[in-house]
């Protein structure tokens, strides 16, 4: 896809983020927005990004390296940019540059920082095997995000298990289960993402919480559950 | 998972471990050898790996293509750092 068509199809996407955070009841919206995403390739190379965001390359590996823009390695094993994260950091430095600031993104990850300092890990028994230790990291994780849930993030995991279930990313059972919990008030989601039960460990395995946290806060609760 | 997809997390575990060769483990080690699996599979979005030479490198897995991480977020399928004794 030629660069100009890249740049129309994310504002595209900026659109219909904007859309769904109007409608969240609407399982068109994100449905689509995801299509739109795939068309850009899911992740987009690190020249664009730093076009789509408007600032230098140079900028780009700036903020990559501070941990403000996370990358991942793309298909053809370059370091790129989730358009899931890129979509954010762009609604960030919009909204800043709209209040007149210059140093459009590290009070983000500032606040991030500060989250992660605060997580209270569940430590690891030391003859825990592999698999009960990732459940253990799975629920810590989980119970991080319990701390900090708002209504919106349930909207962003709703959005993104609808999203999943149209691509067949995810088993139909979990996808069902999943979609019951998220229905509930904010308190029982909380309760039932947070149960050390084979059903909650089932349902984590799955969990559509997947990015809720930045990579500082998911990066404390693994490092500090295994010290 | 589909099969460019488990290509997709072993190019990427490749990338991260700097390693070259890994077990999978679990029913996804069935897309290492058939393009075309069984459509129950697909619906998987985790799959067990261990680099074969560095097991203790398996951390490296979860910490950049593990689930919660950016990686899972945006494609929906992530990778799990297993040891070598998960094989047994």
């Amino acid at each position: 896809m030629p660069a100009e068509d890249k740049i129309r199809t994310f504002e595209n996407i900026v659109r219909l983020r904007r859309a769904e955070r109007e409608a969240p009841e609407s399982r068109d919206i994100p449905i689509v927005r995801a299509w739109l995403e795939q068309e850009l390739g899911e992740i987009v190379s690190q020249r664009l990004a730093a076009r789509l965001l408007g600032i230098s390359h140079t900028g780009l590996r700036r903020w990559i390296t501070s941990g403000d823009v996370p990358v991942v390695y793309g298909r053809k094993g370059r370091m790129e940019v989730p358009v899931s994260s890129l979509l954010e950091v762009y609604e960030d430095v919009q909204a800043q540059r709209e209040s007149g600031r210059h140093h459009v993104v590290e009070p983000g990850i500032a606040a991030a920082r500060a989250r992660a300092r605060n997580i209270r890990p569940t430590e690891v028994p030391e003859d825990a095997d592999e698999h009960r230790s990732a459940e253990i990291r799975s629920l810590s994780y989980h119970r991080a995000v319990a701390r900090r849930m708002r209504r919106s993030m349930v909207d962003d995991a709703r959005h993104r298990l609808w999203v999943w279930r149209a691509n067949d990313r995810i088993d139909p059972r979990f996808a069902a289960e999943w979609e019951q919990v998220l229905a509930s008030p904010l308190r029982d989601v909380r309760a039932l993402i947070t149960e050390d039960s084979v059903r909650g460990r089932d349902l984590r395995q799955n969990s559509p919480f997947a990015g809720a946290l930045s990579e500082a806060e998911r990066r404390a609760v693994s490092r500090r559950s295994e010290a | 998972m589909r099969r460019e997809d488990f290509e997709h997390v072993i190019g990427a575990a490749a990338n991260v471990t700097e390693e070259d060769a890994f077990v999978v483990i679990g029913s996804q080690a069935i897309l290492g050898r058939i393009s075309e699996p069984p459509t129950a599979l697909l619906t998987s979005m985790e799959v067990d790996i261990n680099p074969r030479s560095a097991p203790s490198k398996a951390d490296l897995i979860d910490g950049a293509l593990g689930d919660g991480s950016h990686f899972h977020r945006q494609l929906g399928y992530y990778a799990h750092g297993v040891g070598p004794e998960s094989s047994d």
